[in-house]
């Protein structure tokens, strides 16, 4: 008997942050806040900035969390039989 | 290295003036030190942002120093303990113009030079100790000394769909990148891996004021490096107003890669508002991944699976022209019992207490 694969296969560990973004992205069309009700999200420590002084970010940790780097690019040495 | 940092000196000094005659409108600066018994990482970055013609453009410099105790294991004849030291320096130069009210045209280049990770260095010491004198052997003229450097360029736009209330990104980068190459020796000599990689990366982002106290930001990535799968990373972000002094920021995010790397990891910060000036705040994150070896008959370089904790305190300040904040939290990581094919990296990949330092600083004019 013949089983079908599914068409994408999302390993479980992405399940969760992919929901969680589509519900994200799904809610983003339900309202709008006008800007002179703002105060909240506009202040210190709610917004996503780049600022070294304002994010929670930490640069070095990606030499530790591999999984977690934003983007691809060469990783440790390339090596010959990594996998 | 000397003549590696006077020349990034050197592009600095020729930039700072530019950037002065333009209009600095703010200037970033920070450190950041992560520490275990065996290995120190460190960076500084300083980041200036001024308006030229047209443009918003964002240069940012970083130097890093990545030292450890190389110890081979104790059946490696060839090895000896030794301390290295290397240095790594990057620009990157970002811009953003607005091509009308609701869309921007973004654009970046950069490179660096040194190694970009301590695991790229222990690794290449490894290679040395084994392979930097094999008289005699076929193949031995393929090693070389590394001189891992790269460069990066992106493009990207910005779109306003929602004035004042959200944003999507996507943007597109391309990266090459000279590495340092893996070697491994059989009967018919020595052979090497690849001396270099190239990467296109998307990512595509959007952000969102949910209700008067949500703010999110969601992230899609997809990348593919030189005859590996793509890798594919999500996450999202959720900063959320509790109450007048209170904040809540949680960060969950995933990333895989075929055929069985995957890794997922959360953040949540709470923080507290003393006064006006100064904030406070606790953070707690794990991390966890499959690790990178896919089967158990070769000699194999790649991490095994591996997971990590921090709790963290950070303090924030600011007033009308200054910001700063202060973080210090350990992190313990642990991997997972490696299997013999990589036996020969027991002290590359052995479970560690590390301590992050960091002291970050803006100014506006």
């Amino acid at each position: 008997m013949n089983q079908r694969k599914p068409f994408i296969t999302v390993p479980l560990r992405l399940r969760l942050p992919l929901c969680l973004s589509i519900a994200a992205i799904a809610l983003s069309g339900c309202t709008s806040v006008p800007v002179y009700q703002q105060q909240y999200v506009s202040k210190d420590g709610m917004t996503f900035s780049d600022n070294p002084a304002e994010t929670d970010r930490v640069n070095l940790i990606s030499q530790i969390e591999p999984g977690s780097a934003v983007s691809g690019g060469a990783q440790a040495a390339g090596c010959t039989a990594c996998r | 290295m000397r003549l590696k940092s006077h020349i990034f000196c050197s592009i600095a000094a020729a930039v700072a003036p530019i950037l002065a005659q333009a209009g600095i409108e703010r200037t970033d600066g920070s450190f950041e030190l992560i520490d275990s018994s065996d290995v120190s990482l460190f960076q500084m970055s300083s980041i200036i942002a001024a308006p030229i013609a047209d443009w918003e453009l964002d240069v940012s410099l970083s130097a890093s120093d990545f030292t450890f105790d190389y110890k081979p294991v104790d059946f490696d004849f060839n090895g000896s303990d030794i301390t290295r030291d290397e240095q790594n320096y990057a620009l990157q130069l970002n811009g953003r113009k607005l091509l009308n009210e609701q869309t921007t045209l973004l654009l970046g280049a950069g490179t660096y030079d040194g190694f970009s990770n301590y695991r790229s260095a222990w690794l290449d010491e490894y290679y040395r100790q084994q392979f930097n004198d094999l008289t005699g052997v076929p193949g031995a003229e393929l090693y070389q000394t590394a001189s891992p450097k790269g460069i990066n360029g992106n493009i990207g736009l910005r779109w306003m769909y929602r004035p004042s209330n959200a944003f999507a990104q996507l943007t597109v980068s391309q990266l090459q990148d000279d590495v340092a190459p893996g070697y491994e020796i059989d009967f018919d000599g020595l052979q090497r891996g690849q001396l270099a990689l190239a990467t296109t990366a998307i990512s595509l982002s959007t952000e969102n004021i949910l209700t008067k106290r949500i703010r999110s930001l969601v992230s899609l990535r997809a990348s593919q490096t030189s005859q590996r799968s793509w890798r594919y990373g999500s996450e999202i972000a959720f900063n959320v107003a509790l109450a007048e002094r209170w904040i809540a920021r949680l960060q969950v995010g995933g990333t895989t890669e075929g055929p069985t790397f995957d890794a997922y990891y959360g953040n949540l910060a709470v923080e507290f508002a003393i006064n006006e000036r100064i904030s406070m705040y606790l953070d707690g994150r794990y991390y966890d991944d499959t690790g990178e070896i896919e089967n158990s008959f070769l000699f194999s370089s790649a991490a095994p699976g591996t997971s990590s904790r921090k709790f963290g305190l950070g303090i924030k300040w600011t007033n009308e022209t200054w910001s700063g904040r202060f973080y210090v939290a350990p992190i313990s990581s642990h991997f997972e019992a490696p299997g013999g094919n990589v036996d020969a990296f027991q002290n590359l990949y052995k479970d560690r207490d590390w301590t992050v330092f960091q002291l970050a600083f803006s100014r506006t004019y």
